[in-house]
């Protein structure tokens, strides 16, 4: 590295490092401190010492949280991707108005979640709901969605892709775009067909952006909460309570920010261990140009 | 009278100087609805005490706790503000509000013979006063008049019981307008209430026992009127809340408090009446107070004391709140509730409203008393939901509860 | 002929696909055009009976509107400009030099994505106390210019840009900074404007932020000024509703104005070698 370099270097990340250290990393550090503690927040902490942690390991709703959490990512994440996946494709083609339209996929991921959760609702409510009725038309008789601990977390992931689905898709068109025509039409002169193409030479091109958005779905999706808060409040019966639902109880309504921080810090710790996953992963299948 | 025009002249300056005390009033209540009455009540205030200026900090209620434990996190805590009986108990244990009792004598106030007397007991803790209660609600057994004509049945009487109820709500239910006959929500509110009207208590010597026969009942009594399809599921609600559905017609008799009337005249198109709500083996009501506090840490006591009284006492106060149906002030002063009696608005049976009150009983209070209520009603849901007896479900409570008190 | 059976089938699908997610919008507008009453309607009417432009005018008449919408525009305006700025450095530095700690330095910027917001937000707050810049645009915008997802998705754009055009500047005599101003930001247009869209909506939707940081009115954003629009037994949908429309209706502005940005990837971006 040249000495000049590192001159360079100290300007590109000041900024960021700025920002960063005072408005974030402090106040990590400090829910870290906080997380061995008992704080209702109005008075001062207690020291507990590794009490929350412990609690946590007989709290049955943590558990269920937990579970809960993973339920959801593992529907949300493929559906978002390969979903995410095919509109992008979609949108990519070139026709007239194709830009309108691509507008128009992008709505359900600016509305808010409280306008979004009063149409699934409406659609999932099995006596009134479009859902029921058009499964009706094949005679299949509906669950009860929202109403029923089985399904009602099925109902929470519907109204998710649905809502985010134009989020991936805007990312991976990002990655679509990058693919030089010429490789592809190279390709259609070698005969390769439709699918070939697209696993040989779309797929491996874009890697880099589907590890991108299935990191950031990944992240984004183990800290679930918005939906779940606005559509089921954590039930039927506490069947789609989830990590972060607790965690803002905890903190906020049962004043116990220090259990909250503790279970913030595991919350970080899965997330961790997954990112480490991907990552191992991303460095044996992502190609870089 | 150089002299004396001198000292006018300074006072002048000092006030102009340093200007009025100001002091902030953080509340839930104003919002969405009443933010210019409780403007109205501060002017008024501004107007008999020059030299104090109230500053309002109005905040959504679900967001009112996070937001007023942020503010004593960071040492900006309001110097007074509004607070519900079930949070009042946790801020008075952790001392972080100003005692009353010494302000009060100081003052020549008798609070006593002034409000109602449970509702300024509920705000001592530990025989210390901390706050003054600023309004009170019941909740009562709305019914629609129109529905019980078309099926010539009785109206309610004060003297119902849940069977008479029951049976009045089986001979409303018309499925095929979509008519229920009866809606109680299943949820912690109503099961504490429910449960004294079965003859039990929710914790006795500092310990809960609910699973018995009495609370067997409520249970039941909670979940047997979906079971028997004479109130709507949640799912047939189909997203709208009970008042909703009484308003639109849809269902002949309600569970809910008198903060509704307000919203029940303005858009009901039938008429309707109260009674107090059927009990079992004793009669058992809601007791919801708000009350107003000042924080420890105030920097002027006095000023704060005095905003305090005139927000929960004064006779315009009082007046303004019938008028713009914001709930009830809790004053025991016959003179003051005169109006509100005879005045020709709906419910014709206001008195309900003060019989409820002599059964009523205020909601148990443990520390983190948030997440009890969400235990129990996530127990309860799982009942009416058919995934567990209601002898499991309170089994459950109990632990849960008595883990709390035993720390 | 079968390439236009193929495009009709392409439309019609294109088609279906905008009408579901364009009913929310449409639902939503729909209410807001209607009277407290007739929202209790049951099964809901698709078209109001009687539409009204009631809602908007008590939204702006009781509620400081105007004012709520000017602090959403200002915060938003300038924490995308800023976040963008100061992600693109970071990206650059980790795409383009070698130094100790880089990839733990990396590793504590995406930590920050990991830990849920509910649980630094009172730290940030007693931070920002200190500074006292309680209720002021500062304290709304500067403590959330740092976006780690923003390092990220740009760091991923800036390491796919060739570096061979860096080296040809600078063998012209350009510095760094040239390079990350005239050819890395020019050459990742698309990026930039994913990156600026999703950094619009986040600014522009935050709450819990906002909702603890200001206390008065005339500080707060839109959806802090909406959420004023709940009561604790009632809310009114359809002043909600028409709250929600005011908030859409510029993100979507936005995109439609950004959304040329994605047509253009490297290989239409004027640069090619």
């Amino acid at each position: 590295m040249k000495k000049k370099d590192r001159k360079y270097i100290f300007w590109f990340l000041a900024p960021s490092l700025a920002v960063f250290l005072i408005f974030q990393f402090i106040p990590m550090i400090w829910s870290f401190i906080i997380s061995f503690t008992d704080w209702n927040v109005r008075t001062l902490p207690k020291w507990v010492g590794l009490g929350n942690y412990i609690e946590m390991f007989s709290d049955k709703n943590f558990y269920e949280a937990v579970i809960h959490t993973f339920q959801f990512i593992i529907m949300y994440i493929p559906l978002v991707l390969i979903g995410g996946m095919m509109m992008a494709m979609l949108v990519n083609l070139k026709i007239k108005g194709i830009g309108f339209f691509r507008s128009f996929y992008f709505i359900p991921v600016v509305s808010s979640w409280v306008a979004v959760s009063l149409i699934w609702k409406g659609i999932l409510n099995p006596a009134y709901g479009y859902l029921n009725y058009f499964l009706s038309l094949f005679g299949i008789e509906g669950p009860q969605w929202l109403y029923d601990k089985n399904w009602a977390m099925v109902g929470v992931v519907m109204a998710s892709v649905w809502k985010d689905i134009g989020f991936t898709m805007v990312l991976l068109l990002g990655g679509l775009k990058n693919i030089s025509e010429e490789i592809l039409e190279a390709a259609q002169i070698d005969g390769a067909g439709r699918l070939k193409k697209f696993f040989k030479i779309t797929l491996p091109l874009m890697s880099p952006q589907i590890f991108f958005v299935v990191m950031i779905s990944m992240i984004n999706s183990f800290q679930v909460f918005d939906q779940v808060m606005v559509m089921t409040n954590g039930g039927p019966a506490g069947a789609t309570t989830v990590l972060v639902e607790q965690i803002y109880r905890n903190a906020f309504s049962y004043s116990r920010m220090g259990y909250a921080c503790a279970m913030s810090w595991i919350l970080l710790l899965i997330i961790l261990v997954f990112s480490f996953i991907q990552n191992r992963a991303e460095k044996k299948l992502v190609f870089y140009s | 009278m150089k002299k004396l025009l001198l000292a006018v002249l300074s006072v002048c300056l000092f006030v102009v100087a340093f200007g009025a005390v100001e002091i902030t009033y953080m509340n839930y209540s104003a919002l969405p609805s009443h933010e210019e009455t409780l403007k109205l009540i501060v002017k008024e205030f501004e107007k008999q005490n020059p030299g104090i200026k109230i500053k309002l900090v109005n905040v959504p209620w679900d967001d009112y706790f996070l937001k007023l434990s942020t503010s004593f996190a960071g040492n900006d805590a309001p110097d007074t503000f509004e607070i519900n009986y079930e949070n009042f108990v946790e801020y008075a244990s952790d001392g972080l509000l100003l005692p009353l009792d010494s302000l009060n004598k100081q003052f020549n106030f008798n609070a006593n013979e002034i409000f109602a007397e449970k509702a300024y007991k509920a705000f001592s803790h530990n025989a210390v006063q901390y706050g003054f209660p600023e309004k009170f609600s019941t909740v009562v057994l709305f019914y629609n008049k129109k529905l019980f004509d078309e099926k010539k049945l009785a109206y309610p009487t004060n003297n119902w019981t849940w069977k008479e109820e029951m049976e009045a709500a089986k001979k409303l239910t018309d499925s095929k307008k979509g008519i229920w006959g009866v809606y109680q929500p299943v949820q912690f509110w109503e099961f504490y209430k429910v449960l004294t009207q079965a003859g039990g208590s929710f914790i006795t010597a500092n310990k809960a026992s609910l699973n018995s026969k009495a609370g067997i009942d409520a249970v039941n009594w909670l979940v047997d009127k979906q079971k028997l399809g004479v109130m709507p599921t949640d799912a047939q609600a189909g997203g709208l809340k009970s008042e909703d559905l009484f308003v639109a017609g849809k269902v002949a008799m309600v569970h809910t408090g008198i903060w509704m009337f307000k919203m029940f005249r303005d858009e009901a198109s039938f008429d309707w009446d109260i009674v107090v709500e059927p009990g079992m083996e004793s009669k058992g009501t809601h007791y919801f107070v708000d009350g107003v506090v000042a924080s420890k840490n105030t920097k002027h006591k006095e000023e704060a004391w005095k905003w305090i009284k005139f927000l929960t006492t004064s006779e315009y106060n009082a007046k303004l709140r019938y008028e713009k149906g914001w709930e009830l002030p809790a004053i025991s002063n016959e003179k003051y509730l005169e109006p509100f009696l005879t005045e020709k608005s709906k419910p014709a049976n206001k008195k309900a409203i003060f019989e409820s009150l002599s059964y009523s009983s205020l909601p148990p209070v443990i520390k983190g008393w948030s997440a009890l209520s969400d235990i129990v009603n996530k127990e309860l849901s799982d009942v009416a939901l058919g995934n567990k007896t209601a002898q499991d479900a309170l089994k459950a409570i109990d632990i849960e509860i008595n883990k709390k008190l035993g720390k | 002929m079968n390439i236009n059976i193929r495009k009709v089938v392409v439309y019609l699908l294109l088609v279906m696909l905008a009408l579901t997610t364009i009913v929310p919008m449409l639902w939503t507008f729909s209410t807001s055009l209607k009277s407290k009453q007739a929202t209790l309607a049951f099964p809901p009417d698709i078209v109001p009976k009687e539409p009204t432009l009631n809602n908007y005018i008590t939204l702006f008449n009781s509620y400081p509107f105007g004012r709520y919408l000017f602090n959403s525009f200002l915060v938003t305006s300038a924490t995308v400009f800023l976040q963008v700025l100061i992600a693109g450095l970071a990206a650059f530095a980790f795409a383009r030099f070698d130094f100790r700690f880089k990839n733990v330095l990396f590793g504590l910027y995406l930590a920050t994505l990991m830990i849920p917001f509910q649980v630094t937000a009172i730290p940030l707050y007693l931070i920002v106390r200190n500074f006292n810049w309680i209720n002021t645009y500062q304290g709304l915008i500067v403590p959330r210019l740092f976006s780690a997802f923003g390092v990220f998705l740009l760091r991923q754009a800036f390491m796919s840009t060739p570096r061979e055009f860096d080296e040809s500047a600078f063998i012209d005599g350009a510095g760094y900074f040239t390079v990350f101003f005239k050819i890395v930001l020019p050459m990742n247009k698309t990026a930039l404007a994913t990156f600026g869209i999703f950094s619009f909506m986040d600014a522009w939707n935050s709450y819990l932020w906002p909702l603890i940081v200001s206390t008065e009115q005339n500080m707060m954003t839109l959806p802090v000024g909406l959420a004023n629009l709940h009561g604790r037994w009632i809310t009114q949908w359809n002043l909600v509703s028409a709250g929600a429309m005011i908030s859409i209706i510029p993100i979507l502005l936005v995109f439609l104005f950004a959304q040329k940005w994605f047509v253009q990837g490297v290989a239409s971006s004027g640069l090619k070698g």
